[in-house]
């Protein structure tokens, strides 16, 4: 690997680190917040729909964990990255260093808290009464398509954004609409219709949740339709996000500040 | 080409587009045409008048702004900016933030972690080296940003206005070791307002109006001719 890419890596996880446990050291209880901040949501969620209101699926609060586990996950990566080159404008003026800096920065702090969230959620599984099987060996390949998604999505729009500072509201309301149209709080193999499903699995939120409840509840492989079309939006924004960083790397300096 | 030069500049030119409204954007130019050389082993100092451009160049220098014409040759192996605003994180603590900064500047964690010590010891922050510098002055920024490029050399270091840093005692210990530095080879480019640290830190001096090469030659006579500049307007 090049020198310059190697420092790259080197820089990235050094700042991954810092930045953790900075984040950590900031609160009385630290790191336990990775896994309590999960439990809580999980809580209100069982209080809801598995005490308050009749239960409609089988085993809800698990296969509402299952769709939003993996939601929160994008929805907070890509918005926790989407203003990173704007807010890193004292670092592009004052530092020669790759504008995917930024984002990277975000979605690699991200990434490590969700390993908790996600070992969180296989403890909530087993306690719920859910019965492991060999499938659920199959969660950090998941995991591993589900971040081959978010970061060739996230970089590219926290690469345009910078010039379209606009696009940020566009971007809330289509998180908005995958929300409700991932299948997080309903089964779309029984509310879609047949002749709509293939469409509506064209959407890589909707295919990644459907393969986590696959193993994790249903036991079972997933769908190798379900993981094509993540993979092919992967690609789709990787070349969108290279073509967009090698027009525009060397001008986020002054983009920014203009 | 000569490798006794380490960077040679020709008809640099840089303009900033400030956006107006949707479209329409103000072009304003930054830089235009210049040329000069940095010989290994010199200070070149920058002076002019606010707005004369001098922070643009040294960002042009160091690779952070691209010329929109013109060509930057690079012979050094590292060129790094030396400047007050280190981008420090307020949450992370002294000792993070030297090493982060040193790390952006281009150096190895193993490098920076060589003379983290050394630049606690200088920045005289003592136990607040090890708190958030969130919580430190403007003063204390200002030293640890200093120590951290202090004890770090790059082949040519970049120095926009350093050495107007923290209190008195401060000022004088920095004074002291960029001189240190400068006279052991150190290959600089140094902006300043202060005409008496151009005149005995600097080799030879660039003094820049409106983004162009006004002129270029030895301190003393720059100096004054800078000073004429600013009587005529």
């Amino acid at each position: 690997m090049p020198k310059h890419r190697l420092h790259f890596f080197s820089l990235l996880t050094t700042k991954i680190k810092l930045n953790l446990r900075a984040e950590a050291g900031r609160s009385q209880l630290g790191y336990a917040w990775w896994l309590l901040e999960p439990l809580l949501q999980a809580s209100v969620f069982y209080v809801v729909f598995g005490v308050f209101l009749a239960r409609t699926i089988e085993n809800f609060v698990a296969f509402l964990l299952t769709g939003l586990i993996p939601w929160t996950w994008l929805n907070r990566s890509i918005g926790n990255s989407m203003g990173s080159l704007r807010a890193s404008r004292g670092y592009l003026a004052n530092f020669r260093i790759h504008p995917m800096f930024f984002p990277l920065l975000e979605l690699g702090q991200d990434a490590v808290k969700q390993l908790f969230t996600f070992a969180f959620l296989v403890l909530f599984l087993l306690i719920y009464g859910i019965n492991p099987t060999p499938y659920w060996m199959l969660l950090p390949f998941l995991m591993l398509l589900q971040m081959l998604l978010i970061i060739p999505v996230a970089s590219f729009i926290a690469s345009i954004i910078p010039l379209l500072e606009d696009l940020a509201y566009l971007v809330n309301t289509l998180l908005l609409l995958g929300m409700f149209a991932s299948g997080i709080f309903y089964d779309p193999n029984v509310v879609v219709t047949d002749e709509w499903r293939s469409v509506y699995f064209l959407n890589p939120g909707a295919c990644v949740i459907q393969a986590y409840r696959d193993i994790m509840l249903y036991a079972r492989l997933p769908e190798l339709y379900h993981i094509a079309v993540p993979l092919i939006w992967a690609l789709f924004f990787s070349l969108l996000t290279l073509v967009s960083m090698s027009r525009l790397r060397r001008k986020y300096a002054l983009l920014i500040l203009a | 080409m000569s490798n006794t030069n380490l960077l040679e500049v020709r008809n640099a030119s840089l303009s900033y587009r400030v956006r107006q409204g949707l479209i329409r954007r103000e072009v304003k130019p930054a830089l235009q045409s210049v040329t000069f050389e940095l010989r290994r082993g010199e200070t070149l100092g920058v002076i002019g008048r606010n707005g004369s451009g001098k922070s643009t160049l040294l960002r042009v220098l160091a690779g952070i702004y691209p010329p929109d014409s013109g060509s930057i040759t690079t012979h050094a192996g590292s060129v790094a900016l030396m400047t007050l605003m280190l981008g420090f994180d307020p949450v992370l603590n002294g000792r993070d933030n030297a090493l982060f900064g040193g790390m952006l500047l281009g150096f190895s964690r193993s490098e920076v972690d060589q003379q983290i010590e050394a630049m606690k010891d200088f920045s005289g922050l003592g136990t607040e080296f090890e708190k958030p510098v969130g919580g430190y002055s403007s003063g204390m920024v200002a030293r640890l940003s200093f120590s951290v490029a202090i004890n770090l050399a790059p082949d040519v270091m970049l120095i926009d206005e350093v050495l107007a840093v923290g209190d008195e005692s401060f000022r004088k210990k920095a004074y002291a070791a960029m001189s240190d530095k400068i006279v052991s080879e150190q290959t600089a480019v140094f902006v300043s307002h202060s005409a008496g640290e151009v005149e005995k830190l600097c080799d030879r001096v660039i003094l820049l109006d409106q983004g162009r090469v006004l002129d270029c030659g030895d301190p003393a006579s720059m100096i004054a001719e800078y000073r004429r500049l600013l009587e005529s307007v």
